[in-house]
């Protein structure tokens, strides 16, 4: 995976150390030139009387760690006792009998050691040897673990994922304790050398989705990996659409619950979104929560969810429409408080929802990029300018602020912000259709819209699966979630040998004793 | 490429470009035989001034226009308005007595064809002009046409009379029997009073487009009888209030009307059963026992068969007037029978023998079993 064309880059295993120390250190110093992060702490191993090197690269190695527990031991090598001399080889005595570290590696090759320091281990070099070792003693002071700033649960655990794949894989490990669950590394990136670990349990996860997720990452050569999305963008099975389908989350207990049903998750390093595949627009629309809840509550909360999922998309359009073309759906007493507050207003009523839609995306992008102490003044600015002085100036109907207002709380609804990115766009093109064609437009924007949705597939999953096609089994976690005993399959796309995730009637009822008293 | 695809851009309007059009009022010109076409008009100018009080009472405006015909004077609104008259919201068309004498099939038509207009709006026939009514108020609401909207929405399921949409209307008069019904907008006016009051009770009874007769209101609730999907109610008194003190009244509610045509020698006899449930509204001096109910119920059975019998003799004799349906009984039962005498129709109508017969249940004795002032005495 390393490039060719990358003149001071090794070709894996063909560079191997020489036995010659300063040989091989001036081969390192010139592949790392003008690196003043790299050190190299040249010593003398008395006992042995032999010239000595460690190498390492500062803060990502651990300084402490070093100074106590390698260079001390390693400088006082005691000297060898007889049987020793049998084995001509020093570097096996060194690491069978002097060294106080667990995580070590032989190394052979120039291209393994070059990987090795940029990872963060501490490269120790013998003269006479043609075997160097390898410290993994890195230490990187990345955030510690916090609570998700996105994804927010009420009911649930409140760590998520911070930017070190260690870490994160280690929280999943420490959620499904099993040895089905693998950590499959790969290397990402020409000149980022990203870890990636595929994770996925192998005794669910289908196989022909895994070959083809591996298939997909295997395929991915560019020069940097900074984010996941980076590679959501290169294995996403259509790139010309506007739903996303990877879903990325920051929580730990959500990746669990997708692993657990069949699907993989993509550890990326030095973020702390992990993506799972495949993704179906359903799960787009749950939360962790969900599971975490009984199940009639989530079950409305899913309901309202889905409602406001549907407003957020139609509300602006539907409104212009049935306004411009069909008022004869709206009641009369409506219509005229409708028409009371929409007669001083100079624009017609699509050109007024656009005003109003754009200034509200401006205020919404406004509040992300801003510094939080000018985030409030932007909130009281845009509260005052488009809720209440474009009413009294009357160039805004007081009708559309509410639904302008309505239809931005329901956005906020939705739990992902990548399907709401979708749907925001999505809904321009549905006010405009409706402001053009009326709801016959919407309806024929509605029909391409869903043909469109259901000819996507997320790694041969179909998009909009439970609904098409139909499942009547894993529609029980759609719309609204049955209880946790009555979901007692995998979904489908999963491993097709004993799909069954629980006994049977784990009903809490039938639990009960019978004929206890 | 763009002129067509924006082309059903053409039909839109905006909500400051229209004048919304409640209520229709129709009458005739006496001078020149033309139509005089009143609409209410909701009036959005006055009603978001809500800081002066005194305007709100305005909440509609009238706009007069007259023409040849109805459709010419609609069109002739054109010639005074600024705003496109929008008649999606239409909830009453009211006509004037003078109109339906000369005969509504014009209005009727153009109303059902019409793209804008709602088959469900109210119909109704004014006692004196329509004009009037539109110009009158509801206490409670601010809009006429509005207000009688809703009178009849709560009519129709708890009604004294047979309120008529336009569907009906249509219905009736392409029935076998030609005729309809439209309730009938009284302005009810006291001497001390200045303004009127708008009060439906009685019914005009149409045949071949024209009046033909007018139902008083105590015949109007009886009317209910005869339609299907309309559930009434009437008060009946089964005992005379004049006898020692003794007086009841029940609340009649209408269950179910079953109309039997049963041919006997060329001879056809319609055999009415009536089902209605009753409660007791009033009851005095009097101790409630399975006896009494069961004697309440017979008298409520022959109060009720007495009015009937009035009512349809009323029909046969001085309307002549088939509203009663019996010719769509015979027509959908016994449309071979039916072929014979439709020509004759009106020659056997005023003659057709019919049995009324009625089943009064009494289910509701109310919150109480005997009245308040004997309650001790029961108590012994």
């Amino acid at each position: 995976m390393l490039n060719s064309s990358d003149t001071k880059s090794y070709k894996q295993g063909t560079f191997p150390l020489h036995s010659v120390i300063t040989e091989n250190l001036n081969k390192i110093k010139n592949t790392f030139s003008n690196c003043s992060d790299v050190i190299y702490r040249e010593f003398t191993i008395d006992s042995l009387k032999k010239s000595a090197a460690l190498i390492f690269i500062n803060e990502l190695a651990d300084i402490k760690l070093i100074n106590e527990n390698i260079i001390s031991s390693l400088m006082n090598i005691k000297p060898l006792l007889p049987n020793d001399a049998l084995k001509n080889n020093l570097i096996d005595i060194i690491k069978q009998r002097f060294l106080e570290v667990s995580a070590v590696d032989e190394l052979t090759d120039l291209s393994e050691l070059e990987e090795a320091l940029l990872n963060g281990d501490s490269i120790f070099l013998l003269d006479g040897e043609i075997k160097a070792l390898k410290f993994a003693l890195s230490s990187f002071k990345g955030r510690s673990i916090s609570e998700p700033t996105i994804e927010k649960v009420i009911r649930g655990p409140k760590e998520g994922f911070t930017e070190d794949i260690n870490v994160n894989t280690a929280m999943l490990r420490r959620r499904i304790k099993s040895s089905n669950l693998k950590f499959e590394n790969i290397i990402l990136g020409r000149k980022t050398r990203t870890k990636v670990h595929l994770c996925y349990l192998d005794d669910i996860i289908d196989e022909d989705i895994l070959n083809e997720i591996r298939k997909r990452l295997k395929n991915i050569d560019i020069d940097g990996v900074l984010e996941g999305g980076y590679i959501e963008q290169l294995i996403q099975d259509n790139p010309h659409t506007l739903f996303p389908q990877v879903l990325h989350t920051e929580r730990p207990d959500r990746v669990a619950g997708c692993i657990l049903e069949g699907k993989a998750g993509i550890f990326v390093d030095g973020t702390p979104f992990v993506l799972i595949a495949p993704s179906t627009m359903m799960l787009f629309l749950q939360t962790s929560e969900d599971y975490s809840e009984r199940y009639m509550v989530s079950s409305f909360i899913r309901l309202v969810r889905f409602i406001f999922f549907v407003a957020s998309l139609l509300l602006p359009g539907m409104y212009v429409a049935i306004v411009a073309y069909h008022r004869e759906m709206i009641p009369t007493a409506l219509l005229i408080s409708i028409m009371e507050s929409a007669r001083k207003v100079p624009f017609p009523v699509l050109v007024e929802a656009l005003i109003m839609e754009a200034t509200f995306e401006a205020l919404r992008e406004a509040g992300i990029r801003l510094p939080i102490p000018a985030n409030q003044t932007v909130g009281i600015v845009g509260a005052l300018v488009i809720g209440d002085a474009a009413v009294k100036a009357g160039i805004i109907s007081s009708i559309m602020v509410i639904i302008v207002s309505i239809t931005a709380v329901a956005s906020f609804s939705i739990p992902s912000y990548d399907l709401g990115y979708s749907i925001r766009i999505l809904r321009f093109v549905m006010l405009f259709l409706g402001g053009l064609f009326g709801l016959y437009g919407i309806l024929l924007g509605l029909l391409i819209l869903f043909i469109h949705l259901t000819s996507l597939r997320s790694f041969g999953v179909n998009y909009m699966s439970p609904i098409a096609p139909l499942n009547l089994t894993e529609l029980k976690d759609s719309f609204i979630r049955f209880p946790l005993w009555s979901m007692d399959k995998r979904p489908s796309f999963s491993k097709t040998t004993n799909r069954r995730r629980q006994k049977q009637n784990s009903k809490p009822e039938a639990n009960k004793p019978t004929d206890e008293r | 490429m763009l002129s067509n695809l924006l082309f059903s851009c053409s039909d839109k309007l905006e909500l400051n470009e229209i004048s919304l059009v409640i209520g229709i009022a129709i009458d005739k010109n006496y001078n020149n035989n033309n139509i005089i076409v009143t609409l209410e008009l909701a009036n959005p100018n006055l009603a978001s001034q809500q800081d002066s009080k005194a305007d709100a009472s305005n909440q509609s405006l009238l706009e007069e226009s007259e023409g040849k015909n109805f459709a010419d004077a609609l069109q002739n609104f054109t010639k005074t308005n600024s705003q496109v008259i929008d008649f999606s919201h239409i909830q009453v068309i009211i006509m004037s007595k003078a109109i339906c004498i000369d005969g509504v099939s014009e209005i009727i038509d153009y109303v059902a064809r019409d793209r804008q207009f709602r088959n469900l709006n109210w119909l109704f026939m004014a006692e004196d002009t329509a004009k009037n009514v539109l110009k009158e108020k509801f206490s409670s609401d601010d809009i006429t046409s509005l207000g009688l909207a809703k009178m009849m929405e709560k009519l129709r399921s708890n009604g004294s009379i047979v309120p008529i949409d336009i569907n009906r209307f249509i219905i009736g008069l392409e029935s076998q029997s030609k005729t309809s019904l439209l309730p009938i907008i009284e302005i009810e006016t006291k001497a001390n009073v200045p303004k009127g009051k708008i009060k439906v009770g009685k019914t005009a009874v149409f045949k071949n487009n024209h009046l033909t007769g007018i139902f008083s209101e105590e015949e109007s609730k009886l009317l209910v009888w005869f339609y299907r999907r309309i559930k009434g109610n009437l008060i009946v008194s089964p005992i005379s209030p004049a006898s020692n003190g003794i007086y009841i009244t029940l609340k009649v509610y209408k269950e179910d009307t079953k109309i039997t045509a049963n041919f006997k020698n060329e001879e056809v006899e319609f055999d009415i059963k009536c089902v209605a449930t009753a409660e007791i509204k009033e009851l005095h001096n009097l101790k409630l026992n399975p006896l009494l109910i069961k004697r309440l119920e017979t008298n409520t059975e022959q109060v009720l068969n007495l009015q009937l019998v009035e009512l349809i003799n009323k029909c046969q004799t001085n309307f002549n007037s088939d509203v009663l349906g019996f010719a769509e009984i015979i027509y959908n039962n016994t449309p071979e029978k039916w072929i014979a005498m439709k020509e004759h129709w009106y020659d056997i109508f005023p003659n057709i023998k019919y049995k009324v017969s009625f089943d009064v249940d009494i289910k509701n004795a109310g919150m109480i079993k005997n009245s308040p002032d004997e309650v001790n005495e029961g108590g012994k």
